[in-house]
């Protein structure tokens, strides 16, 4: 089996860097994407088990807008093949943004947030937990 | 909440005048009623109960006429103010009125004796009125007629051009042919009456100053409360930046940080790992002093609308901070107690859930911090009428007397809690103070008795 795919869609590059090592470590194999953009440009490419995003890149919620899209109930929706494919919400804790999110399931049907700072080993204990072990590792 | 902005000064003004004139117009013709009844009253009385005889056929028809005009005026007024008529039709209509009030005013007085007639006083009243109602010169026309008007009548009386009509019974020898007497009455009508003019038209024009004083004054604060709505919402915007243009690195370096110390970017050795750890607390503690700045910033800001406060429920707020703290508690030994009666109905108060957890984490984080192992944090909920209080008492370290007036102060920390903690923003109770502050609370911090500190919020019940 080989190892399974995290896509990471973050507009930051060293917090992209902060992300993969640890779970390259952990033996996924990390696809990085500059912002939403080059996400849904590339993920029908990449086929990911698993997607890692950020929340305010091109604009302030453009991460969950992304997600919202790629977890559309619309069976016919652009991105409907992701409609099961995990999500890591990267928040940043206790931002004065007006705009406050929580899971939501009714709203935004992602299944995890993580808090950043992030923690490298809740990361990958939290990758585990949604894709299960490190594919082949 | 904002502030309501009052409408432009240019407009305003005008309306007030307008509004203003409309209202003396009306008050003119209230007063013409008791004039028109006044006179009527007087004329059945000089007969029936002075036993005079004055020529009453003439002066029931002036009073009669007198409510009959002010029924016309009072009707003309009602349709101007319902028409919202500009100030010019309301002028136009007290000159007309005025016009009148001579007029019978001169009839009055020619048929109670001419200028043996004690009504000529009356004369002074319309003056004043005059003065009130038209700008000085008008005034002191009006003035000048109604010395005129006696004058005519006086003479042509005098000279027996005009019939003249006594009072029987009211004078003795009849003055109006006494020349030095009509010459001195004349005199002294017209000049009390110029005086009159001149001494309501100072004071009406020191009024009018002051009015445009004021009318300057609401004017430049119309645009000072603009310019600082501006600086407000500059300010909001700014703060919302700053928070995400400080906190991304910080948050960025924490993470990189945590996967340097982790060993995901390889091995660490025992001295590299102690400064990794040295440089992480460093940056954390970066992270709380912006995070605490920033609320402050915020909640300035915030002062004037945009926090959409809504009834929250008080204890489970203060429960989610408690749980918050149950762990680091533990490990430091310390027993963490939460007392509210079960009883309890469910308090509100009007706020926000972050303002609320951010309040409770400031306070139950030092009480935790401050107390030594061994020791306790009991944390109270109770109502006071219409208030909820929360009190959160510790056994910890306390406060030195001397620092006690500056707990509250931006940056200020204790001598005593610097000793045990260094590092620490300083900037804890001045947050929760802010918050309190803004929803109408208040917090006080004593020793408690024995040993430690009792902080006690109170906020207002949600209606």
């Amino acid at each position: 089996m080989n190892p399974k795919r995290v896509l990471v869609v973050d507009d930051d590059a060293d917090m992209r860097l902060a992300v993969r090592l640890p779970l390259e470590s952990a033996g996924y194999t990390v696809i990085e994407a500059a912002g939403v953009t080059e996400g849904r440009a590339t993920i029908k490419q990449i086929q990911p088990e698993l997607i890692v995003l950020d929340v305010m890149m091109e604009t302030a919620t453009a991460g969950f807008q992304f997600a919202l899209d790629l977890h559309s109930a619309d069976p016919k929706a652009e991105f409907a093949e992701f409609r099961h494919t995990p999500i890591i919400m990267l928040t940043a804790i206790h931002t004065t943004t007006p705009l406050r999110f929580a899971p939501d399931a009714d709203y935004l049907p992602v299944q995890v947030f993580l808090e950043k700072p992030v923690d490298p080993e809740k990361l990958i204990a939290l990758a585990r937990q949604l894709v299960g072990g490190e594919g082949d590792a | 909440m904002t502030v309501p902005l009052p409408p432009p000064i240019s407009g305003e003004r005008r309306t007030l005048l307008e509004a203003e004139l409309a209202a003396s117009v009306g008050w003119l013709i209230r007063l013409r009623w008791m004039a028109g009844v006044g006179v009527l009253a007087a004329t059945w009385l000089i007969g029936a109960a002075l036993h005079l005889r004055a020529p009453a056929g003439p002066l029931y028809l002036i009073g009669g006429s007198l409510l009959l005009y002010n029924f016309i005026f009072h009707t003309a007024e009602r349709r101007l103010t319902r028409a919202a008529a500009p100030a010019r039709a309301f002028s136009r209509l007290a000159m007309g009125q005025m016009a009148l009030d001579w007029l019978a005013m001169t009839l009055l007085i020619h048929f109670s004796g001419g200028i043996e007639s004690p009504a000529i006083l009356y004369f002074i009243f319309h003056i004043v009125i005059a003065s009130i109602f038209f700008p000085p010169r008008t005034a002191f026309a009006f003035a000048l007629s109604a010395a005129a008007l006696l004058s005519a009548t006086a003479v042509l009386e005098y000279y027996a051009l005009l019939p003249h009509e006594p009072v029987v019974g009211f004078l003795d020898q009849p003055l109006y042919r006494n020349g030095p007497y009509v010459a001195a009455v004349l005199f002294f009508f017209a000049s009390t009456g110029l005086i009159v003019v001149y001494l309501a038209a100072s004071i009406h024009a020191r009024l009018r100053r002051r009015e445009a004083e004021i009318v300057a004054l609401s004017e430049s604060l119309h645009v000072a409360t603009q310019q600082l709505q501006a600086l407000d919402e500059t300010k909001s915007l700014f703060v919302r930046r700053v928070t995400h243009e400080l906190r991304s690195p910080v948050t960025v370096t924490r993470t990189l940080l945590r996967t340097l110390a982790g060993g995901f970017a390889g091995a660490v050795s025992a001295q590299q790992q102690d400064m990794l750890n040295r440089a992480s607390r460093r940056v954390d503690f970066l992270q709380k002093l912006i995070d605490d700045l920033l609320d402050l910033a915020a909640g300035k800001a915030d002062l004037n609308a945009r926090e959409q406060r809504s009834p929250v429920p008080l204890a489970a707020a203060v429960e989610k901070v408690i749980k918050r703290f149950d762990v680091p508690a533990r490990e430091k030994g310390l027993a963490l107690e939460w007392r509210t009666a079960p009883d309890e109905p469910v308090l509100t108060v009007l706020g926000t859930a972050e303002g609320l957890d951010r309040l409770f984490d400031n306070l139950i984080s030092n009480a935790v911090k401050y107390t030594p192992s061994g020791g306790r944090v009991t944390v109270t909920l109770a109502q006071l009428e219409n208030e909820a209080r929360v009190t959160i008492e510790d056994t910890g370290i306390g406060i030195p007397a001397e620092a006690l007036p500056h707990l509250f102060d931006e940056f200020y920390r204790a001598p005593n809690a610097k000793a045990v903690e260094n590092e620490g923003t300083g900037l804890g109770l001045t947050i929760v103070k802010d918050i309190v502050a803004r929803w109408g609370g208040g917090v006080g911090v004593e020793n408690a008795p024995g040993a430690g500190v009792r902080v006690t919020v109170t906020l207002p019940l949600a209606a």
